[in-house]
């Protein structure tokens, strides 16, 4: 019976170890290398042992001399595999902290002034929706840059590693290697870091308190109205919060790129076309806007300070300044990426 | 001194590491299986880990320079290895590189001894 037991024990041990090794290993291995092992360690414990019957210790010898299951499933592997790998791991890991910091930041700020504007009713509970938020927010902050990064690894990271290996060794020449940045073709890190905090406060922001974006009416209790018509807001929620990521991711490719190129110049180009569709659509219908906002304020003030002015006139074209003032930013970007980079290419 | 003993046992091990591919294509003009090879070099005083030598010789089948087949009528089931067509190209390849290696490496080391003499 004891006879017995310790057999079960002793097959046990290496059946765990097959076990550990293979399920780190992709499916259609398995199965192969699973009767492979059994077959070597077989091997060695009858090397081992001459053939007798071999102990609990001749067990533990051979798998230590195999090594860790993990070390040994990665030499059959052959590749490292990470999702953020040590070229994009310093960069990833400060755009992490910082935006990790800049939606506690903003959730906070986003708190304190609309319990201010709007006192709660419940103090505690709204203490424990804050604590919520900043969890939440802080986590998502943290999935997406992540989500990102492991993107750029996969796409931009591995293809230019082996597209980069190819062209050394064919046509290489030490002439290829790139100017020293002159100044003015040189990104430093703090403004990408600068306009990644506005980002992210500004999602933040727009998020948690669209309805105290408005005009501030000196009442008693103060009247705020809203200038986006919320209903419409919350439909278009998403697309304003991937119009705001598409400012952050161009900020992170100016961190990785460090200067200005041509290469930099294109992916401007289409985050800024894409940003600009995107505002179109999004802010020129009237519909996002509060279309009773004049009539509000007019409920609201006497209105005295306005003397003449034809304020339905101003809230019309308000749309067509905001698109205009977006589209005319943009455009002035592109070319300043294009020129920069052009001059980054041509010898200076 | 264990340091210098230790940094004479990695730089060794380095300097064996780029022999092995060698030495296991040597073998494998006839089918063996993987702890056999490991068997028959640790007779010749090459020591490689089978944890080092089973997953090189899957690579070497997915390079192409080896081919395998399960040999499942013993008693127990085995996975032999055999150098295809290629594999033997290679090995001619490398025994070439290998004996200039060695010319070069004693040219070089008796010039240093004269050097030095």
């Amino acid at each position: 019976m004891v006879e017995q037991k310790m057999k079960v024990d002793r097959k046990n041990l290496v059946e765990r170890y097959i076990f550990d090794v293979v399920r780190r290993l992709p499916g259609k291995q398995r199965a192969d290398i699973e009767q492979e092992l059994r077959g070597l360690i077989d091997d060695m414990l009858t090397a081992r042992t001459g053939g007798m019957m071999p102990g609990k210790e001749d067990i533990e010898a051979v798998l230590g001399e195999l090594g860790r299951p993990g070390e040994l499933a990665a030499k059959y592997r052959g590749t490292e595999r990470f999702l953020i790998g040590p070229d994009y791991f310093d960069i990833y890991w400060l755009i992490v902290r910082i935006v990790m910091a800049a939606t506690a930041f903003g959730i906070t700020v986003a708190m304190i002034v609309g319990n201010i504007t709007v006192p709660p009713q419940n103090v505690g509970l709204a203490i424990g929706q804050f604590f919520l938020d900043l969890f939440l927010g802080v986590v998502q902050a943290f999935a997406w840059v992540t989500v990102i990064f492991a993107l750029i690894q996969r796409f931009a990271g591995k293809g230019s590693a082996e597209k980069m290996k190819e062209e050394f060794r064919e046509t290489w020449k030490p002439a290829d290697l790139p100017d020293l940045p002159a100044a003015k073709t040189r990104i430093g890190v703090g403004e990408p870091v600068v306009g990644i905090v506005f980002g992210v406060i500004g999602i933040v922001i727009l998020t948690i308190i669209p309805h105290l974006i408005g005009v501030y009416v000196a009442t008693d209790p103060v009247t705020i109205i809203p200038i986006f018509d919320l209903d419409v807001w919350q439909k278009m929620l998403p697309l304003i919060v991937i119009i705001c990521s598409l400012g952050i991711i161009k900020e992170v490719a100016r961190l990785i790129s460090g200067r200005y190129t041509l290469k930099l110049a294109a992916a401007v180009t289409v985050i800024d076309i894409a940003t600009i569709i995107l505002v179109i659509s999004v802010f020129l219908p009237s519909a996002i806007w509060n279309g009773d906002l004049i009539p509000s304020l007019r409920a609201a003030s006497d209105m005295t300070w306005a003397g003449d002015v034809d304020l339905e006139y101003i809230w019309s074209i308000v749309p067509m300044i905001i698109v205009g003032l977006t589209i005319f930013g943009n455009v002035i970007d592109i070319i300043t990426n294009w020129v920069r980079g052009a001059r980054n290419a041509v010898k200076v | 001194m264990s340091d210098i003993k230790e940094t004479a046992a990695s730089l060794s091990q380095e300097l064996r590491r780029g022999t092995i591919v060698l030495s296991v294509l040597s073998q494998l003009k006839a089918p063996k299986y993987g702890y056999a090879l490991v068997e028959v070099l640790q007779a010749k005083g090459l020591r490689v880990e089978p944890g080092t030598l089973y997953p090189l010789l899957r690579r070497l089948e997915k390079q192409g320079l080896l081919t395998s087949e399960w040999e499942t009528t013993g008693s127990k089931p085995r996975k032999y290895y055999v150098m295809s067509t290629t594999g033997k190209l290679v090995y001619e390849l490398l025994c070439d590189e290998w004996q200039e290696i060695q010319a070069s490496i004693e040219s070089l080391r008796n010039e240093g001894e004269m050097g030095n003499g």
